[in-house]
């Protein structure tokens, strides 16, 4: 299958490419919320989108005095998936680590666990990342778990 | 310390950059990839969040002209996302309550020497 991947993390994304490559995957592996969407928009397929919650603001979206939110973490997970099914990947996770406590609107991902959610058709699904021994997320659980609807 | 500048400009042969790495070369060791860098030069706020991110040991140095306010309140902004790890650099003489510094200065101070009245 081809993957997006979307962490702002060097290490999850390096991790991901490592685990879901080892299994036969095609990743693309970005860093920023809006690369992805452009890359989806400009007609690249995917099969699966496994992304972050928390990211650092980027700066397109911003206009004029919104700048002064660059690089500030926002809950950016929950648009991109929504933005993600809509662009037609039809199967969509949102994997974050526990840092989405730190963030008072981040935090109600909780509401969506493990709840099974149909945007526009794709399957879109919220998880708390399993980490490996290295702290590094468990992609290739969050795969599995979003292929076969496994509750979290 | 590894050093690597981006493009500082749109135009084709890149003028300032190539001054830029003219004179950082002077006090430290210029690399082509910013992976290797332990000091990345930009010219652009929305470039220096996407370094931070490929580049987690990277500090990142923005260079910001006078009339660049816009640019200017996002580096402010990269700074309180990023502590310690983003500084603005400056063409001129930077806010004397600010702990900005003048290009030529940072990468001198950057490169262990000491810079006194560079201007006067």
């Amino acid at each position: 299958m081809k993957i997006l991947l979307v962490d702002d993390s060097k290490k999850h994304r390096k991790a991901g490419v490592e685990q879901l490559s080892v299994l036969g995957h095609q990743v693309v592996a970005l860093s920023g919320y809006e690369d992805a969407v452009n890359k989806v928009k400009l007609g690249e397929k995917f099969d699966v989108a496994l992304i972050d919650l928390l990211m650092p603001t980027e700066g397109m979206t911003l206009g004029g005095e919104g700048l002064q939110y660059l690089g500030q973490p926002i809950d950016v997970g929950f648009s991109l998936a929504m933005k993600l099914a809509l662009e037609g990947i039809k199967n969509v996770a949102v994997v974050t680590d526990m840092n989405h406590h730190m963030h008072p609107a981040s935090a109600l991902m909780d509401w969506f666990l493990g709840e099974k959610l149909t945007i526009c058709g794709s399957k879109v699904r919220y998880y708390h990342a399993r980490l490996m021994d290295d702290e590094v997320k468990n992609w290739a659980w969050a795969l599995e778990s979003l292929l076969g609807d496994r509750q979290c | 310390m590894k050093v690597s500048v981006g493009k500082m400009g749109h135009e084709k042969n890149d003028i300032l950059g190539m001054s830029i790495r003219k004179v950082a070369g002077l006090f430290h060791e210029v690399v082509d990839s910013f992976e290797d860098a332990e000091l990345i030069i930009v010219s652009s706020a929305q470039e220096a969040l996407t370094m931070l991110k490929e580049n987690e040991e990277a500090t990142v140095a923005i260079f910001v002209a006078p009339n660049e306010k816009q640019k200017e309140i996002g580096v402010r902004s990269l700074q309180k996302a990023f502590p310690g790890r983003v500084d603005l650099c400056t063409l001129l003489d930077p806010k004397p309550d600010s702990s900005d510094k003048m290009l030529v200065v940072y990468l001198m101070e950057k490169g262990g020497r000491k810079v006194e009245n560079i201007i006067s």
